[in-house]
């Protein structure tokens, strides 16, 4: 009993053990060479839930499994050394992943198929989508727009018309209201004829102004903002090429009604280019309407105009007045023989003249005739009168260098003349520098 | 943690995710236009019906205003015939002229036009409008003299209806001792305006 109590206190040496080199095993779970029946233990419940992947990595070596552990964690799994079932795992993963962006490429080209196809306007595979139909209700709101901005042209230019044919005679009545050589009666009579054509011309610029205030644009959905001058000017290009297209379209222009037709749409052309006519009308504050402000309106209305009354217009302005050329001459004259005219030059003597040539072209006037004084002093008349044209606003560069001179016995002394000058537009500095 | 975190099938969702955030924003964005778009369709469309109405407004309005000045309209071109004719109407003006000095012409205040003469017609601006040269010589008293010169100063006035001219030059020869009543002699140079029908 003692004996079997004893232990002999023996050293135990455990032989020797060539010391190996720890076993560097790589962790690879290999179900597979299991036995198939076993119920997984947890460590492998969790290897598989983490994947292997960490620890292949990190290349742990692998402790025997005590038997409490072996408890606790089940039956200690069988590793294996090749690591087909991991990489099938990551292949399965790599799978799943690319599935899932293959997915969401799919959806994405799907999406933006379905938005090209609804927004792009040159798709039309299954028929006008969102795109085309928002390009045809605005290209339909503009074609519309363009045929009432048509309607309202066509209105206006009836007044236009009526405005030309008043500026006409309103034009006529004011030239004549500054014509020095207009009697006191019918200067009257065209001051009468004046208010009456002011009065007409009124009823046509507020009707005119109802039609040009309002703007030629209306409002639309557009895909980059749009200025209201632009729109503006959008419209009435759109309106033109419109109205270019009806004139195109007319029939035989040998056709009377047809002339007339192309000479109103010329007409309403000219009426849309002239935006500055249309925004001085629209400008206009019709309680105060002088006579500056109806002449204004009718230069703008003429303005580039290639139609009838813009060219009858252009060439009234720029004719000369020969009546206030020969008034102006006689005035002239008058400040050096006093009694020019009376027809006391045989008796008195003085300035006659006997020969006028006026030279619209050249601008240039010729006059010719006697001079007689009873003194001596008739070369002195002839620089006086000179002198008065050169001072005078209407004459400059009078020329005549040649003088010579008669002495009749008892009828003073007589000398011819031959002025030549130009009419003067605008300022001569020689105009002030004569006394 | 590099290495895994590069591993093909994190990039692939990396990616993935990348399009799905990109591709919501800009799906958004075009969502956004379409919506917009189909609103705007639809109030287009009612904006159509009211601009037919103002089209037919503006059409009435016309044709009510054109009845008011149809008769004006037709007084005022055949006023622009008249005074810009088209062609040269030469033998129309001349017809003018005689019709004007005979009206004037009295025993106290003579007006005879001794010759009259008419050159080729010829376009001027580009061709808008033609010239027809005309010589007159004429023989009147002074008074008669200032109603020739305003009949060319105010012809083309549409109510006058006197065919449009333009004085290019006048050559007057006053008699050496004049006495009341004389007459004298001038030549005038002028231009009658007409349409050139070619244009």
């Amino acid at each position: 009993m003692e004996n079997q109590n004893k232990i002999p206190v023996t050293p135990q040496v455990a032989p020797p053990v060539a010391v190996q080199p720890p076993v560097q095993k790589v962790f690879k779970l290999d179900v597979e060479n299991g036995s198939g029946n076993e119920k997984p233990s947890m460590l492998q419940t969790l290897m598989k839930a983490s994947g292997s992947v960490f620890m292949e990595k990190m290349n742990v070596p692998v402790q025997p499994v005590s038997d409490i552990t072996k408890s606790v964690l089940g039956p200690r799994p069988t590793l294996g050394a090749n690591s087909t079932f991991i990489r099938q795992i990551e292949e399965r993963r790599n799978r799943k992943s690319l599935r899932i962006l293959i997915g969401t490429l799919l959806v994405a080209v799907l999406v933006f198929g379905y938005f090209k196809l609804a927004l792009s306007p040159d798709v039309t595979i299954f028929g006008p989508n969102i795109a085309t139909r928002f390009e045809e209700s605005n290209q339909e709101i503009k074609q519309i727009q363009t045929q009432v901005n048509e309607q309202y042209f066509r209105t206006a230019r009836l007044h236009l018309d009526r405005l030309s044919q008043l500026g006409d005679g309103f034009r006529f009545h004011t030239a004549l209201a500054s014509s020095a050589t207009l009697s006191a009666v019918e200067r009257a009579e065209s001051d009468g004829e004046l208010n009456r054509l002011r009065g007409e011309m009124k009823n046509s610029l507020v009707a005119l102004k109802s039609v040009f205030i309002r703007p030629l644009a209306v409002p639309m959905y557009s895909n980059s903002p749009r200025t209201p001058a632009k729109a503006e000017g959008e419209f009435a290009d759109a309106l033109r090429a419109h109205l270019l297209q009806r004139k195109n379209e007319l029939g035989d222009l040998r056709d009377e009604a047809v002339i007339v037709e192309q000479r109103y749409l010329d007409s309403m052309i000219k009426a849309v280019d002239n935006a500055p006519l249309r925004r001085t009308i629209a400008d206009l504050d019709l309680d105060v309407l002088t006579g500056e402000k109806i002449t204004e309106v009718l230069s703008l209305l003429q303005q580039g105009g290639g139609d009838d009354l813009s060219i009858i217009s252009r060439i009234k302005e720029g004719r000369i007045r020969w009546t206030e050329i020969i008034a102006s001459i006689e005035s002239v004259t008058r400040q050096v023989d006093a009694l020019y005219g009376q027809g006391l030059f045989d008796e008195i003597g003085g300035i006659r003249y006997t020969d006028y040539d006026f030279d619209r072209t050249t601008g240039q006037v010729t006059v010719s005739g006697l001079t007689k004084t009873e003194d001596s002093k008739t070369f002195s008349l002839i620089a006086n009168l000179i002198d008065r044209f050169e001072k005078s606003s209407g004459f400059k560069d009078i020329e005549m260098r040649s003088f010579s001179k008669s002495a009749a016995e008892g009828a003073g002394f007589s000398s011819s003349l031959r002025l030549t000058f130009y009419l003067q537009s605008g300022d001569d500095v020689r105009d002030e520098r004569i006394p | 943690m590099n290495t895994d975190f590069l591993k093909k099938s994190n990039i692939y969702l990396i990616i993935a995710m990348i399009v799905i955030v990109v591709g919501g924003l800009m799906s958004y964005a075009q969502w956004q236009d379409y919506m917009a778009r189909q609103s705007a369709v639809s109030d287009n469309m009612l904006r159509v019906s009211g601009l037919q109405q103002e089209l037919e407004k503006a059409g009435t309005e016309y044709e009510s205003m054109r009845g008011t000045y149809q008769a004006e309209q037709e007084k005022f071109q055949a006023q622009i015939l008249k005074v810009l004719p088209e062609g040269e109407q030469y033998t129309q003006f001349t017809r003018d002229l005689d019709e004007f000095f005979d009206k004037n012409f009295t025993s106290r205040n003579a007006f005879v036009a001794s010759s009259a003469r008419f050159g080729q017609g010829m376009v001027a601006e580009g061709g808008a409008y033609a010239v027809l040269p005309v010589s007159l010589s004429v023989e009147s008293s002074k008074e008669n003299f200032y109603k020739f010169l305003r009949l060319a100063e105010e012809s083309g006035t549409l109510a006058e209806g006197q065919r449009l001219m333009d004085i290019q030059s006048i050559r007057i020869s006053l008699p050496e001792n004049p006495s009341a009543g004389d007459t004298f002699t001038y030549t005038v140079n002028l231009n009658a305006y007409y349409r050139n029908v070619t244009k």
